[in-house]
């Protein structure tokens, strides 16, 4: 996309409903848009605006919910137009500040192939390579970051791999994938965080627990998150798990 | 305090308003799906909004009382009645609060009007709740009880700490579960994706009726009309963040409402989005009934909005004085 075109779709405000806006910063699926998606769904989050309900970071747009009602009512102003203002607000001092991105680094284990990975010989195949060479891409990528959470609480979407995961979903989902599965697709990786029907190639498996109810933060992961696999055994899998549960 | 579930009815689930602020993370916000009849429910029996109730679905419960207690019916009227020991049953009364004994049994019978009905009882129901709520979302398991809907044997249990109803109050026309005749009309504004649909698709969605699918559920009604294209050689969206209410066209062309249980996050273009004063009308439709789409600006669907918060708030903000004539007619 040309310059021009880019320009034109950053920084655009939208209704989602009554009680919703997205703040959208471009159109692709990148790391510089989404690290701006990020950085600010953290300040309008760490702003506690009082109308604020839900603040929800995706690939390249940030989703503000907020209580109508309790917008202050300005004369015959829409709600919607009073949060785009308070958030154009935000924006402006965010693009006016030196905030860094200094998210933590987090390593996720993952123990690859065999029954954990059924898929990865069929993706070796496809591209021309190794199993081996595809599990030695996984770990070995750089700059991995969590671009957003959803279809299930704790669901990460991981990016962006090389043009050896560019491969699309299947076109028959599993019935049931097992909890912790790592699949890829689309220069993504996506691991489910419970048994669940599943349509990304897996690849491998970690023990982590990515979605935990006891815990204050629900999600290990959060959007913004700098992510590294890390190959482990099944010995080292299964004591993981252990000591997780 | 508690209430035992002698039969669960086919789906009964504790909600309040909500699970929010764990979008970002994909937990779904859940809640009573008719938030009107919920907070109505409350309203009479003089509770927090939010009080915890159970959300009962076409068929209900046979629930026992172990201590007299207040309780409230709203929403569906699925012929709730009471049974109490030395004589026969007696109907109870919707939208008014009720004086149950220890011993008393509640069942449900024949679907009347509406499809979901929620039982409020004196200061909420109690239960342990998950990042601020203890509204259920059975499909991933999380809040209410355990994370499904209620079955035999439960025990929900009752706060001591009763408030005394306040004075009845005129049920607003807008509250009422009607019986849904003929073709209803949905009101929406424009969505996120609107503009990437055909003109035929539009014009089709405004003038053309659809009905509602036997799959529909509290994660979405599945809608059966004219087909819904999108205009050719266009990239598929991006996932981004969905509401209650948001309307969704899949490859097949058939619209998907989003509703209670909705996912966070969804990646098929958006063409319209419910207004909010509408999703308690469709929360009560059952399915083959028919609807038509309605297109209001935001501007009128905010401010349909915030008059009936206004007058839902009006009923909650009474000091048990007759002041219901004040009553905004929203």
């Amino acid at each position: 996309m040309s310059n021009v075109e880019a320009e034109a779709v950053s920084l655009s405000i939208h209704p989602l409903g009554d009680e919703a806006v997205v703040v959208l910063f471009g159109n692709t699926i990148d790391p510089l848009t989404n690290k701006r998606v990020c950085q600010f769904s953290r300040t309008v989050a760490n702003a506690k605006l009082p109308w604020v309900r839900d603040v929800v970071p995706s690939f390249s747009a940030c989703a503000v919910h907020y209580s109508a009602s309790k917008v202050p009512a300005i004369g015959n102003t829409t709600p919607y137009a009073t949060v785009s203002r308070e958030l154009r607000t935000l924006l402006i001092a965010l693009e006016e500040s030196d905030a860094t991105d200094a998210q933590e680094l987090i390593d996720i284990p993952v123990c690859y192939g065999g029954a954990n990975g059924p898929d990865l010989e069929s993706i070796a195949q496809a591209k021309g390579v190794s199993p081996r060479t595809i599990i030695e891409a996984h770990k070995r990528a750089m700059e991995l970051r969590v671009f957003m959470i959803g279809f299930l609480p704790g669901a990460p979407y991981i990016g962006l791999h090389s043009a050896l995961f560019d491969v699309p979903r299947r076109s028959e989902p599993r019935p049931e994938v097992p909890w912790g599965s790592v699949g890829v697709a689309n220069r993504q990786t996506m691991i489910y965080p419970v048994d669940a029907p599943g349509g990304w190639n897996l690849i491998g498996r970690t023990p982590l627990q990515l979605f935990d109810v006891a815990s204050q933060q629900g999600s290990l992961l959060l959007p913004g998150n700098r992510v590294r696999f890390v190959e482990v055994d099944d010995e080292t899998f299964e004591a993981l798990h252990q000591s997780c549960t | 305090m508690h209430v035992v579930v002698h039969k669960p009815g086919i789906l009964t689930t504790m909600q309040d308003l909500g699970r929010r602020g764990k979008q970002d993370v994909g937990v779904p916000v859940s809640g009573a799906i008719d938030d009107i009849a919920f907070r109505l429910a409350n309203a009479i029996l003089g509770n927090d909004p939010g009080a915890a109730a159970l959300e009962i679905t076409l068929i209900g419960p046979k629930l026992e009382f172990t201590t007299a207690n207040w309780i409230a019916i709203s929403g569906a009227d699925l012929s709730p009645s009471l049974i109490r020991a030395e004589t026969s049953p007696s109907a109870i009364e919707m939208n008014k609060a009720v004086r149950v004994e220890s011993g008393d049994i509640i069942e449900f019978g024949k679907r009347r009007s509406g499809l979901r009905a929620y039982l409020a009882v004196g200061g909420g129901f109690q239960a342990e709740e998950l990042f601020g709520s203890v509204s259920t979302h059975v499909r991933s398991g999380l809040g209410g009880l355990e994370g499904r809907a209620i079955k035999s044997g439960d025990r929900l249990y009752l706060t001591d700490n009763q408030p005394e109803p306040p004075a009845p109050f005129d049920i607003p026309h807008w509250s009422k579960v009607l019986t849904a005749e003929g073709t209803v009309l949905v009101r929406f504004s424009y969505g996120r994706e609107y503009s990437q649909f055909t003109d035929d698709s539009l014009d089709a969605f405004v003038t053309q009726s659809f009905s509602i699918l036997p799959q529909s559920d509290r994660m979405a009604y599945r809608l059966k009309g004219p087909s819904i294209r999108r205009l050719p050689g266009l990239p598929d969206i991006l996932s981004e963040a969905v509401t209650f209410g948001t309307v969704q066209v899949p490859p097949s062309g058939q619209p998907i409402i989003l509703m209670a249980d909705r996912q966070t996050t969804g990646g098929y273009p958006r063409i319209a989005q419910i207004s909010q004063v509408d999703l308690p009308i469709l929360a009560q439709l059952p399915p083959g009934q028919r609807l038509k789409f309605r297109r209001i600006t935001l501007g009128e669907s905010q401010a349909l909005l915030l008059r009936r918060e206004a007058a839902m708030s009006a009923l909650f903000n009474r000091n048990g004085s007759d002041s219901s004539k004040d009553v905004i007619d929203a």
